[in-house]
C-alpha cells in the first residue's frame, strides 16, 4: 500500500516514512500541497498523510483542491499537524480529512488511524 | 523592572521601555515658542525705547546709539521670526517622526510579545540554545554599555526638556545614546539571527543523521526479528508443530531409547538363540551317539546274519530260501553301515559348521550389538546436546526478538523526541523572521529617534561613528569561540 506523506519539513516526512516503513507501506514524499498535487497522477497512491501550515500551498488549501478532483476526491485523509486547535480540526474534516492527529504523535496510533481509514 | 536572570535575551527590558516612550511622547511634541515669544517682547521693548529716545533726546551721541539699537532690533527681530518659523518646522518634522515612532514603537512591542514565548521555549528547550544562553554576553556583553540597560535607564530618566539650554543638550545626548543602543541592538541582531539559522542547520542535520542511521537500525532489528521469528518457528518451541526441531528431537530421544530397547532384546534374544544352537550341537552329539549306537547294532546283525548264514549251511538245501533271507540282511547291513557312516560324517560336518557358524555368529552379533549400543549411546550424548542446543537457541532466538523489540520501543521514543525538536527547529525558524521583522522595527525606530534628535536640534555629530565602533566589537565577538562551541556540539 503508498501513502504519500505530506510536509515541507524534511525531517518530519522522514519520520513519518520511517513509521510507515516499518509496517510495510510505501511511502511517497512531498514537500507541499502543490507538490503532492503533481505527484498524484503519477502513482497510485492508497491514503495521505498532510501537514496544515506549509508554503506555497498550505493543507487546507490542498484539501480544497483534492475536493474538486473527482479521481482523488475519495483518497483517505490523514491530516498531522502541530495546531491542535478546534477550529481547524473541524476546518479540516469539514473538507474531506477522514482523521486529524496533532504532532508530535505515536507511531503506534498513526499506524492504528491510518489502518482504520484504509481499511 | 528587574532583567530577568533566566533568559539570555532580557526581552522584559524592551516591553517595558516602549510602553514608557509611547507615554512620554506627548512631553516630546512641545516645541518652546514661549522662550522665542520672550525675547520677541524684549526686542519690541528696546526698540519702542531706542524710538522714545531718538524723539526727546537732543544729545546727538544718545540720538546715534538709540538709532543703532532700534536697527539692531528690527536685526534681532528678524532673526526670531525666522527662529520662530524654523520651530514650526522643527515642530512639524517633530510630530511627523513621533507619529511614525509610535507606529514603529507599536508594531515592535507587539512583534517582542510574539517572539517572547518563542524565544523562552527556545531557551527552555533546546540544548543549543542553551549553550547560546550560557554564552549570552556574546550576543548581550554585561558590561555597563548594554543596550536594553542603558535604553531602560534613558527612558525612566527622560524629562521633556525646557528652554534650558543644559536641559536640551541633555535631552539630545540621551536621545543619541538611544540611537547608539539601537544600532547596537541593530546590529546584534543579525548576529543571533546567524546563532539561530546555525542552529537550526546543525538541529536539522543531526536529525536527517540520527533518522538515517534509524532507518538502517531499524530494518537491521526488523530483519532480526523475523529471522529470529522464523528460527523459533523452525525450532518448533512451545507452538506443538511436529515438523518442528523441539518435536524432531524429541522423537529421535524416544527413537533412541526404543533402540536401545530393541537392542538390549536383541542382545537377549541373541544369547536365548545362542544356547538354542548349543543345544542343537548337543542334539547332533547325540545324533551322532545315536548313529555309533546304529554302527554297533548293524555290527551285531553282521555277526547274527553270518550265524544265520552257517546255520542256513548246515541244514542244507532246507535253508536255502534262510540264505537268501540271510544275504538280503546282509545286504541290508551293509547298506546301513554305509548309510550310518554318511550320516555320521554329514553331522560331523554339520556340527562342525554350526560350531563355526555359532562361533562366528556370536562374535560377530556381539560386535555389531556393542557397536549399535555405542552408537545409540553416542546418538543418545548427540541429541541431549542437540536439545541443549535447541534450549540455548530458542532463548537466543527469544532474547533476540525481544532486543528487536526493546530496540524499536526505544528507537519509537527517539522519533518522538526528534518531533519535539522538529517542532522546536521550525519555532526557531519563526523566531528567525520575527528577529527580521524586529531589526527592521529597530531600525525604523532608530531612523526616528535620530529624526527626532535632528528635530531637537542635534549637532548631528554625536550619532556619527556608533556604528563603526561597533561594527568592530561585533567582528571580534563573531570571531569568539561559539561557532566552535556550536560545530563541537553537533559532530
Amino acid at each position: 500500500m503508498t501513502i504519500m506523506n505530506v510536509d515541507d519539513s524534511m525531517t518530519m516526512r522522514k519520520i513519518v516514512s520511517l513509521a510507515l516503513k516499518s509496517q510495510g507501506y510505501t511511502p511517497v514524499e512531498a514537500e507541499n500541497g502543490k507538490h503532492a498535487l503533481e505527484l498524484l497522477p503519477t502513482q497510485k497512491i492508497d491514503a495521505i498523510i498532510l501537514d496544515i501550515n506549509m508554503p506555497i500551498m498550505s493543507g487546507i488549501e490542498f484539501l480544497q483542491a483534492i475536493k474538486k478532483l473527482p479521481a482523488y476526491s475519495k483518497l483517505p485523509i490523514v491530516v498531522l499537524t502541530t495546531q491542535g486547535e478546534e477550529a481547524l480540526k473541524e476546518q479540516a474534516l469539514g473538507l474531506g480529512a477522514n482523521a486529524f492527529m496533532i504532532k508530535p504523535f505515536q507511531k503506534e496510533d498513526l499506524l492504528a488511524t491510518l489502518k482504520k481509514i484504509t481499511s | 523592572m528587574k532583567p530577568s536572570t533566566t533568559s539570555p535575551y532580557k526581552h522584559e527590558f524592551l516591553i517595558d521601555p516602549i510602553d514608557k516612550f509611547v507615554r512620554i511622547k506627548p512631553m516630546l511634541e512641545r516645541v518652546d515658542f514661549e522662550v522665542i515669544r520672550k525675547k520677541l517682547k524684549i526686542v519690541i521693548i528696546i526698540t519702542l525705547l531706542s524710538g522714545i529716545l531718538v524723539a526727546v533726546s537732543v544729545f546727538w551721541p544718545i540720538v546715534i546709539l538709540s538709532y543703532l539699537a532700534i536697527i539692531g532690533s528690527f536685526v534681532t527681530f528678524f532673526i526670531l521670526v525666522q527662529t520662530l518659523r524654523n520651530e514650526k518646522k522643527r515642530e512639524e518634522h517633530a510630530k511627523n517622526s513621533l507619529s511614525i515612532l509610535q507606529n514603529e514603537v507599536t508594531r515592535t512591542h507587539s512583534l517582542l510579545h510574539d517572539i517572547i514565548p518563542a524565544i523562552t521555549l527556545l531557551a527552555k528547550e533546546d540544548a543549543a540554545i542553551a549553550a547560546i544562553a550560557h554564552r549570552s554576553s556574546i550576543a548581550f556583553p554585561s558590561e555597563n554599555a548594554e543596550p536594553f540597560e542603558r535604553l531602560r535607564l534613558f527612558i525612566d530618566s527622560f524629562e521633556p526638556p525646557s528652554d534650558s539650554s543644559i536641559e536640551k543638550t541633555h535631552a539630545l545626548s540621551t536621545i543619541s545614546q538611544t540611537v547608539e543602543s539601537l544600532q547596537e541592538m541593530e546590529l546584534r541582531i543579525p548576529f543571533i539571527e546567524e546563532i539561530l539559522k546555525r542552529v537550526v542547520l546543525h538541529t536539522e542535520k543531526a536529525a536527517l543523521t540520527l533518522i538515517e542511521r534509524f532507518s538502517i537500525i531499524s530494518e537491521q532489528t526488523d530483519k532480526s526479528d523475523k529471522d529470529a521469528k522464523n528460527a523459533i518457528a523452525a525450532l518448533g518451541a512451545g507452538n506443538g508443530n511436529e515438523n518442528g526441531l523441539e518435536s524432531l528431537i524429541k522423537k529421535s530421544h524416544e527413537t533412541i531409547i526404543g533402540r536401545t530397547s530393541v537392542i538390549t532384546a536383541f542382545l537377549r534374544l541373541n544369547r536365548e538363540n545362542a544356547d538354542r544352537v548349543r543345544k542343537i550341537s548337543d542334539l547332533v552329539t547325540k545324533s551322532e551317539e545315536l548313529i555309533s549306537g546304529i554302527e554297533d547294532i548293524t555290527e551285531r546283525s553282521k555277526l547274527i546274519a553270518f550265524n544265520m548264514a552257517v546255520e542256513s549251511a548246515k541244514i542244507g538245501d532246507k535253508g536255502l530260501g534262510f540264505r537268501v533271507i540271510v544275504h538280503e540282511l546282509q545286504r541290508l547291513n551293509d547298506q546301513t553301515t554305509h548309510f550310518a557312516r554318511d550320516i555320521m560324517e554329514i553331522v560331523k560336518s554339520f556340527r562342525a559348521y554350526n560350531q563355526e557358524m555359532l562361533d562366528q555368529w556370536l562374535v560377530k552379533s556381539e560386535s555389531l550389538t556393542e557397536q549399535v549400543k555405542t552408537d545409540s549411546e553416542q546418538a543418545e550424548i548427540a541429541v541431549t546436546a542437540l536439545k541443549h542446543s535447541y534450549e540455548l537457541n530458542g532463548t537466543l532466538f527469544r532474547s533476540l526478538s525481544d532486543s528487536a523489540i526493546s530496540v524499536n520501543r526505544s528507537m519509537s521514543d527517539i522519533l518522538e523526541s526528534l518531533q519535539f525538536q522538529d517542532i522546536t527547529r521550525q519555532q526557531i525558524d519563526g523566531a528567525i523572521s520575527f528577529l527580521l521583522d524586529i531589526n527592521n522595527a529597530v531600525a525604523t525606530v532608530r531612523k526616528q529617534f535620530e529624526n527626532l534628535g535632528y528635530a531637537l536640534g542635534d549637532t548631528h555629530a554625536v550619532l556619527h561613528g556608533i556604528r563603526t565602533k561597533h561594527e568592530a566589537q561585533l567582528k571580534v565577538s563573531k570571531d569568539h569561540d561559539i561557532f566552535e562551541l556550536i560545530e563541537r556540539r553537533y559532530k
